[in-house]
């Protein structure tokens, strides 16, 4: 299925390349890899998602239409670092990549917080230190997990967001450290978002995402304002906000 | 028979085999080893293609999601393989996704020569083709641990060469085993059982029976062996057979005790014996080649060629030769007899030295017809010659003489001097015979004194020769009349001749001589130192002798001796004693005196009888007038002894058996011995002496003065009484020559305590001068002829009276 899809996007993007009669018309491809609900690469590699969404809207907006492709994260990362790829979504805005990546303005957020059952008590759960208090879990390898493991919190490693979810409301872990909307996302996917309930941290950021385009990718400087210009439009249409009920 | 290991065959085989089998193993194990080389790069290549292919798809993946963890987990496990070094995934952007590193094999001898050969790429690159790739596909490289595998591939090449040679010497040695066992061991026992037959009479058996190659080479060899053996042992025992008489004709030709020439028929000798080479002096190798006449004296070798063709092979021919060798020369008598050997003919010649043989004949021709003494011819040949002579006479009328010779008194040299001055005395006086005789005539000796001369053909006429043979005798006695000296020895011997010429009416040899031997007794008879023919008067005295000898041999059986007895009287004129004399009664002849018979019996050797007779005779009378009694003066009667009698060797006894069965006392018993007896055996005279002496018989010296008169005698034997010789007494005149002697002769005698007799005492003057000499015992005709011993006896009774004659 992956090699199909792969093929199938290699052939694609060599078709648009090999005609260039057609480059007027030829769409941008973007990279997303699965990241629900922001972005979501089901098993045929058909990307959706509410950033997928909002992307194309706001390209769709400045009349750039868009294709989305998935790939491996660190493969993207690399393919945007030599200008392979016109650009990804959504990414978060740090310091290494600004040498590669060119930002768009925020495209959507993420919150980092503690699920807990809707049974559970969270009244003394304030700051993100406060999870030494409880018994937290976190899927493993996440940036989540190394988060506690860097900040010296105690937890238990998920193999993945489904047994975190499960080991909350079913078992005795009282918080999974997650992601907020992609917990969510899950938990009504599994039918248990009656189950649960979101706590945000009061010492916790919110991390925003962007649309990234490689720096070195041709006329992506273009492309971006015109991504900008299409994001303010679809904000400004509402079309945002639609999207952000489709998949919540 | 030891080889040595080296040279078997086993292991020369096993050495092949090793070489061989190392070389083709050598060989096969390089071409092995290429072709392992060539398979492992092969299986090298596929076996890195494999563990590539193994990692591929998944180090795309990882490449694809650039996944650096699990891409490490590709690289470790790469090089977790031995042959893997270092292993690293580079992605299609050129940056080295993983990348694992070990330290490489150690470099060892064998890995470096192992890398040698083992050429193998091992840096290996493989592209990945990833999805979205936009640059350079990604590798995967690995790096090959070179050192590893070669040193892998050289320790199996090594270990494959190792056991290949292990294998090798293994099978060389099974080889060697093998070979030894069934091709060297059985060959060096056919060997041995080879040399075995070669070397040893004992036939041993097969040394190989297994039915097969060897077996079947074996069992024909011996077969054929067996064979030749046969041959070889007929034709051993052939060669042996001739060897054995080839050696033993030679053994008896080199042994022979006759010298052997084998001759070609020119005469050329071909081959010889010891015996030949010996005799002859020379060495084999100057024999052989030379002409058989070369060494003969009698033949020339013409002559010997002639005789050689007259030699046949049916009969030996036979003939005498003297050989002529390199020192001496001597008679040979040699046999030829023809042999053909292989087509050859050959003329053996057998030839023996007989100069022994011709010595012994010459010998015996001495002794038969010649004196040993003198080296005159003997009886034998005188008679011959006479024969021979008178038979030539009678034919040409001739007259000869044959001459009878006798030395006057030799008989008392030869007693008193000895054989050896008697025969010496023989050969002078033959040496001068021959001088003075002609030479054609034939001198004698027939024994003794006597000597013959033959005067062949002295004349035609009887008085010619009687003349011519008269002038020999004189010549003979006038050189027979010059002294001989013997030994400081001046001797004079004159000689009697009797002649008798010849032919005379008697015709016969044996006749003629006895008429000259006639002559001679008369020649002797009319004195001596004189010649006599023969005259046919001479034959009756010569017969006379002959009877008186012939009847000696009758007297004593007749009893026609008689003994008489002459007193012997002492100073006071009284018998003191008596000799006993022999007196013969002949028949015919009336009386006869010792002096015609004696020296016939002493010839004769019958004078023993007469002694015994005498001895006997003389103690019976003796015994008899002792008991008929005895004045006192009558002290004993001597008795002659001759020396024939007293050198008998039961004299002793006879005498003692005598005396005791006359039951007489020694002392009345005298012997009288002469001289002569005691020249030639003193000892055995002196011991004899001795012995009757201790009987205290006495001894009395006849005769004394004609002989030796040794002093020796007299100071060394027991004697008592010196009679002094007639011959001293009957010319006795006060101051005369024979005064002297007897002087001297008394003197000696008193000297040694001997009583004197004088014999011959005829006249008072001859007594009164002996008397002065100091002589006191008298014999003679003065007092009494020998008378029969009555009329002694009656004499004894009565004083004597002297009668001067």
């Amino acid at each position: 299925m992956f090699l199909l899809t792969r093929r199938f996007s290699i052939l694609t993007i060599l078709t648009l390349w090999a005609f260039p009669s057609f480059a007027e018309t030829k769409p941008v491809e973007l990279f997303a890899v699965d990241y629900p609900p922001y972005s979501i690469v089901n098993e045929q590699s058909q990307v959706s998602g509410i950033d997928v969404d909002v992307v194309t809207a706001a390209f769709a907006s400045v009349g750039v239409e868009v294709v989305f492709s998935t790939a491996p994260w660190k493969r993207i990362r690399k393919n945007l670092e030599h200008g392979y790829i016109a650009g990804y979504t959504s990414c978060a805005r740090r310091p290494e990549r600004e040498a590669y990546i060119l930002f768009s303005d925020k495209v959507s957020e993420a919150n980092q917080v503690a699920v807990m059952s809707v049974e559970a008590d969270g009244s003394k759960l304030f700051n993100l230190m406060d999870l030494q208090h409880y018994k937290v879990t976190a899927i493993d390898s996440w940036s989540v997990q190394k988060e506690l493991a860097k900040k010296g919190i105690e937890h238990v490693k998920a193999p993945d967001m489904d047994s975190g979810i499960r080991s909350v409301v079913f078992r005795d872990i009282d918080i999974l450290y997650n992601g907020e909307l992609t917990t969510l996302y899950r938990a009504q996917q599994l039918n248990l978002q009656d189950k649960i309930k979101i706590k945000r941290f009061a010492d916790k950021q919110s991390s925003a995402f962007y649309l990234c385009l490689s720096k070195q990718y041709p006329d992506n400087a273009e492309l971006l304002k015109k991504f900008n210009t299409g994001l303010k439009r679809i904000k400004a249409s509402g079309e945002f906000d639609v999207i952000y009920d489709k998949y919540l | 028979m030891a080889l040595k290991f080296r040279n078997r065959i086993a292991f020369k085989q096993a050495r092949s085999v090793l070489l061989i089998s190392l070389l083709l193993g050598l060989i096969s194990t390089c071409w092995q080893i290429y072709f392992d080389l060539e398979l492992e790069q092969e299986g090298l290549q596929g076996r890195i293609e494999r563990i590539i292919v193994l990692h591929r798809e998944n180090a795309i993946r990882v490449v694809y999601n650039l996944d650096a963890e699990q891409a490490s987990d590709i690289t470790k496990t790469l090089i977790t393989n031995p042959m893997i070094y270092r292993a690293s995934l580079i992605d299609d952007f050129g940056d080295v996704l993983s990348e694992h590193t070990r330290e490489p094999a150690e470099q060892t001898t064998l890995a470096t020569i192992g890398s040698y050969f083992f050429r193998v790429k091992t840096h290996i690159s493989t592209p990945l083709t990833v999805g979205m790739q936009k640059g350079d596909p990604a590798q995967l490289v690995i790096d090959l641990d070179a050192t590893f595998i070669a040193e892998n591939f050289a320790h199996r090449a090594a270990v494959s060469l190792g056991l290949g040679i292990i294998h090798d010497v293994i099978l060389a040695c099974l080889f060697l085993l093998l070979i030894y066992r069934y091709l060297s061991q059985p060959v060096l026992r056919i060997a041995t059982w080879v040399n075995q037959l070669r070397n040893s009479n004992d036939y041993a058996g097969l040394p190989y029976t297994e039915p097969d190659e060897i077996g079947d080479l074996v069992s024909s060899f011996d077969k054929l062996w067996q064979e030749r053996k046969q041959v070889a042992d007929q034709l051993h025992n052939t060669i042996q057979d001739l060897s054995k008489s080839e050696h033993f004709s030679r053994s008896l030709m080199e042994n022979a005790g006759d010298a052997m020439f084998l001759c070609l028929p020119d005469t050329t000798i071909v081959q010889t014996n010891n015996q030949a080479i010996e005799t002859l002096g020379v060495t084999r190798d100057i024999l052989e080649g030379k002409k058989l006449a070369d060494f003969s004296q009698d033949y020339s070798s013409s002559q010997l060629q002639s005789l050689f063709d007259s030699i046949d092979a049916k009969q030996a021919r036979t003939f005498e030769d003297v050989q002529v060798g390199k020192k001496h020369r001597f008679p040979i008598e040699a046999r030829g007899i023809k042999l053909t050997l292989q087509d050859t003919s050959y003329i053996l010649i057998l030839a023996r030295d007989i100069t022994v043989r011709k010595e012994a004949e010459r010998q015996i021709y001495d002794l038969a017809f010649f004196d040993t003494l003198t080296g005159l011819a003997n009886r034998r040949l005188f008679l011959d010659r006479l024969t021979s002579s008178i038979e030539l006479h009678q034919a040409n009328q001739n007259y000869g003489a044959v001459l009878y010779l006798d030395l006057d008194r030799f008989k008392t040299i030869n007693d008193s001097l000895g054989h050896g001055i008697g025969d010496k005395l023989l050969c002078e006086v033959s040496q001068r015979l021959i001088e003075i005789l002609p030479v054609e005539s034939t001198c004698a000796r027939f024994g003794g004194d006597e000597f013959v001369v033959l005067l062949p053909e002295a004349s035609d006429s009887s008085e010619t020769c009687a003349e011519m043979v008269a002038s020999i005798a004189l010549k003979i006695l006038d050189h027979m009349a010059i002294p001989f000296e013997i030994y400081n020895h001046l001797l004079y011997c004159t000689t009697s001749v009797g002649i008798a010429v010849f032919p005379d009416n008697t015709n016969g040899a044996l006749d003629i001589l006895r008429h000259a031997d006639t002559a001679l007794y008369r020649a002797k008879a009319l004195g001596r130192n004189g010649f006599q023919f023969y005259d046919p008067e001479m034959q009756s005295s010569a017969q006379e002798r002959l009877e008186i000898e012939k009847g000696l041999h009758q007297a004593i059986e007749n009893n026609e001796f008689e003994l008489w007895f002459q007193p012997q009287v002492g100073a006071g004129e009284q018998v003191i004693g008596a000799e006993a004399l022999l007196r013969w009664h002949h028949p015919s002849k009336g009386m006869i005196f010792p002096g015609d018979f004696i020296s016939i019996a002493e010839d004769s050797g019958q004078i023993i009888e007469i002694g015994n007779w005498v001895l006997a005779q003389g103690i019976q009378q003796l015994s008899l007038w002792v008991e008929q009694g005895l004045p006192e003066s009558f002290r004993r009667l001597a008795i002659n002894i001759s020396p024939l009698q007293f050198m008998q060797v039961d004299f002793v006894d006879r005498v003692f058996d005598l005396m005791d069965t006359a039951r007489l006392p020694g002392h009345m018993l005298e012997l009288e011995i002469t001289e002569n007896m005691l020249l030639n055996n003193f000892e055995i005279a002196s011991s004899k002496m001795k012995l009757l002496k201790q009987r205290g018989i006495s001894f009395a010296i006849d005769d004394f003065g004609t002989g030796y008169s040794s002093l020796k005698y007299l100071r060394n034997l027991p004697l008592d009484i010196l009679k002094i010789d007639r011959s001293f007494v009957t010319n006795l005149r006060p101051s005369s020559e024979d005064a002297a002697i007897v002087q001297v002769i008394i003197a000696t005698a008193d000297r040694l305590d001997l009583v004197v007799i004088a014999e011959g005492v005829e006249t008072y003057a001859q007594r009164d001068t002996l008397l002065k000499l100091g002589c006191h015992v008298f014999q003679g005709y003065l007092y009494s002829k020998p008378v029969p011993a009555a009329d002694l006896y009656r004499l004894l009774q009565q004083k004597i009276k002297t009668v001067e004659y």
